[in-house]
C-alpha cells in the first residue's frame, strides 16, 4: 500500500484568524455537567498541586530544626499557633486524604482492573467502564477520606478552642 | 527509561507514599501519636532523631516523595504548555528536584548527628 | 377503494399536522464566526419555534431556511451514523441530529463549535489534525507478510468470542465527540486521544493483526497513552456507546507489561498465515474481481 497523503483541508482555506478553540485551563478545573470519574479527576489534579506546593515548602520551611539551636523551631511552632495556620494544615491532610484514596482507585483502574469488559454496544449505550466496579469502589474510598478528614478536623477543634479561649 | 516505566514508578511510589505519608503524620496525632503540642516540640524531635531507623525511614520517604511528586510535576507541566516543551521540562524539574532533594538529606543527616546518633 | 387510500392518506397528514404542533418559541444563542468577516467570534439569537420530536439539527434547518442563509453547520445523515453534525450544546458535546430540544429542558439553548477544534466558520470545525491522529496508529490489519496482507489467498477464521473482544470499539463513527469532552485534549495539541487511542487497541486486540509493535512505537510515548487520566469524560458522550475509556485502560495493561517484559497471557490467540497449498472452500463463491487497482 502505498503512502497516500491525507489531504482533507484541500478546499478548505483556513481562516487567517482562528478564534480561541481550546478550553484550556477551564476543562481541568471546571468538571460540571460532566460524569462521577471526571470530578475525581478535578479533584486529583487540584489535591496534587495542593501536596506538591507544600511539599516544597515544607523540605526548606523544616531545615529551621538544623540551623542553629532549637530556639528557631520553638519560635516557629510559637509563630504556627493561629487558626489560619489550622485551617491551613487540615487542608493539606484532606488534600492527601482524598489525593491517596483517588490514587488507589487509579492503581486499579489504569491497570485494567475493575473496568468492566468490551460488550456488544445497545441502546441507550451505557459505557460499561463508568458503570463497572471502580465506582463503586472510588465511593467507598471517597467515603474513607471523608472519615480521616473528620477524625482530622475533630482532633484539631481543641486547638482552635485553645486559642479562641486562652 | 520508557514513559510507561515511568509511570508505572509512579504508581509503586504512590502505594509506598500511602504508608510512608501516613506513619509520618502519626508521629503528632493524638490517637495514634504523641498529640500535637508535644509532638512538636523541639526535645521530642530531637529524640525521634536519635536512632539510626530516623535516617533510614526519612531518606526512603523522601526518595519515594521527590519522585511521585515530580513526575506529577512534570505531567502538569507538560500537559499545560501542550508538549512544546518536553526536554526543556523534564531537564528543569530534574534539577530543582534534585538539587531539594540533596538539601533535604543533608538536613536529615545532620539533624540525626546533632541529636547524637552514631 | 380510492377513498379508502384516500381516508387512510388524510388520515395521516392530520396525524402529521398533530405531531408537528408547535408547542412554544424557544431561544437559539448560536456562535457565529465568518473569517474575512469577522474579526471575533460572536452569538446570535433567533427564536425559533419547536414541536415534539424536534432535534437541534431540526432547528438549525429552519434558521439556515427561513432567518439567516448565511449560518455554516455540518450534517449530513440526521440518524446519527455519519458522525458529521458534533457540536457543544448548553456545555456538552452532542450530536445535533440526536439531540431533542424539548428534552434538553431549557429556554436558551446554546449552540458551539465542538471544543479543541480549530475554527472553520460558525460551527464547522476542523478535523484534519484528529485524521492525522487516527491515521499515525495504523487502523487496519497489519500481517507480517506482505503478500498476505495486499492479496489474501483466503479467509481468516474468528470465533464470536474473539470477535466480541474489539467489536465495541469498531462501532466508532469518528464524530470527534469524546476528544472534544477530553480534558487533556483541551490543554495538550500532541495527545493522541481517545478515539485514536481506542482505534489502537480495537486492531492491537483483533487476532488478524500482527502489528501491536508497530502500535506501540507511537502509543508508549509521552504525548501517547500516558496522558490519559481515566477522566472518563470520552465515555460519558461517545453517541454510540464505544467507551473508548475502557479500550485506554485495557491498552495501558498491555503496553505496560509488555515494556516490564511482563509475560502477560496472550490475550488473543494467533492466526496463522494462509498456506499456499490453502484450498478455498467450494462452498464458498468465488469472489467478483477487484475494481480498485
Amino acid at each position: 500500500m502505498e503512502e497516500e497523503k491525507i489531504e482533507i483541508s484541500k478546499n478548505v482555506v483556513p481562516p487567517k484568524v482562528i478564534p480561541k478553540y481550546k478550553l484550556g485551563l477551564k476543562a481541568w478545573i471546571s468538571p460540571f455537567k460532566f460524569n462521577f470519574e471526571r470530578w475525581m479527576y478535578t479533584l486529583h489534579r487540584v489535591t496534587g498541586v495542593i501536596l506538591v506546593v507544600y511539599v516544597y515548602m515544607h523540605i526548606y520551611v523544616t531545615s529551621i530544626r538544623v540551623l542553629g539551636d532549637g530556639t528557631g523551631w520553638t519560635n516557629l511552632m510559637n509563630a504556627f499557633e493561629n487558626p489560619i495556620n489550622y485551617t491551613g494544615e487540615i487542608i493539606v491532610i484532606a488534600a492527601l486524604a482524598i489525593h491517596g484514596a483517588n490514587g488507589i482507585r487509579l492503581i486499579l483502574a489504569e491497570l485494567g482492573y475493575a473496568v468492566g469488559k468490551p460488550i456488544r454496544p445497545e441502546y441507550p449505550y451505557k459505557p460499561s467502564s463508568l458503570k463497572g466496579a471502580q465506582r463503586t469502589i472510588a465511593i467507598i474510598l471517597m467515603i474513607l477520606a471523608g472519615i480521616m478528614i473528620l477524625f482530622t478536623i475533630l482532633e484539631y477543634v481543641p486547638l482552635y478552642s485553645q486559642f479562641f479561649r486562652g | 527509561m520508557k514513559e510507561s516505566q515511568l509511570w508505572f514508578l509512579q504508581l509503586i511510589t504512590g502505594a509506598l507514599l500511602l504508608v510512608l505519608a501516613f506513619s509520618h503524620i502519626s508521629t503528632f496525632s493524638s490517637l495514634i501519636g504523641t498529640g500535637y503540642k508535644t509532638g512538636l516540640e523541639y526535645s521530642s524531635l530531637i529524640e525521634r532523631a536519635k536512632p539510626l531507623f530516623y535516617v533510614i525511614f526519612y531518606s526512603v520517604f523522601l526518595t519515594v516523595l521527590m519522585y511521585h511528586a515530580n513526575y506529577g510535576l512534570r505531567t502538569l507541566l507538560i500537559e499545560f504548555t501542550g508538549g512544546k516543551y518536553k526536554t526543556l521540562i523534564t531537564m528543569g524539574v530534574f534539577i530543582v528536584a534534585f538539587i531539594t532533594y540533596l538539601y533535604g538529606l543533608w538536613e536529615i543527616i545532620i539533624f540525626h548527628l546533632m541529636a547524637g546518633g552514631g | 377503494m380510492s377513498t379508502v387510500t384516500e381516508k387512510v392518506e388524510v388520515k395521516m397528514e392530520e396525524k402529521a399536522v398533530e405531531s408537528k404542533q408547535i408547542t412554544k418559541e424557544i431561544v437559539f444563542k448560536v456562535y457565529r464566526f465568518i473569517p474575512g468577516k469577522d474579526t471575533e467570534p460572536r452569538f446570535e439569537t433567533y427564536k425559533v419555534p419547536v414541536y415534539r420530536g424536534m432535534t437541534v439539527l431540526d432547528a438549525l434547518f429552519y434558521i439556515k431556511e427561513n432567518m439567516d442563509h448565511s449560518l455554516a453547520y455540518r450534517h449530513s445523515c440526521r440518524m446519527g451514523i455519519c458522525g458529521s453534525c458534533g457540536m457543544l450544546i448548553n456545555g456538552l458535546p452532542r450530536l445535533a441530529c440526536q439531540t431533542q430540544v424539548l428534552e434538553l429542558d431549557s429556554n436558551i439553548i446554546e449552540v458551539k463549535p465542538l471544543p479543541n477544534y480549530p475554527v472553520i466558520r460558525d460551527l464547522a470545525t476542523d478535523f484534519s489534525s484528529f485524521f492525522n491522529k487516527h491515521k499515525n496508529v495504523k487502523p487496519f490489519i497489519i500481517r507480517e507478510d506482505k503478500e498476505e496482507q495486499e492479496n489474501p489467498a483466503g479467509e481468516y477464521l474468528q470465533s464470536p468470542e474473539e470477535l466480541l473482544l474489539y467489536m465495541q470499539f469498531s462501532y466508532c463513527i469518528k464524530c470527534g465527540l469524546c476528544n472534544a469532552a477530553c480534558p487533556i485534549m483541551a490543554t495538550d495539541d500532541l495527545f493522541i486521544g481517545p478515539q485514536a487511542l481506542a482505534q489502537a487497541y480495537r486492531y492491537i486486540v483483533d487476532n488478524r493483526d500482527q502489528g501491536a509493535e508497530q502500535r506501540i512505537l507511537v502509543l508508549d510515548s509521552a504525548h501517547g497513552v500516558w496522558r490519559c487520566h481515566f477522566a472518563g469524560s470520552c465515555s460519558a458522550v461517545c453517541p454510540k456507546g464505544v467507551d473508548p475509556a475502557l479500550a485506554i485502560q485495557l491498552l495501558k495493561r498491555i503496553v505496560v507489561s509488555q515494556s516490564l517484559g511482563v509475560k502477560k497471557p496472550k490475550h488473543k490467540t494467533e492466526i496463522k498465515p494462509i498456506s499456499k497449498e490453502h484450498k478455498p472452500n467450494p462452498k464458498i463463491p468465488e469472489a467478483p474481481p477487484r475494481t480498485v487497482k
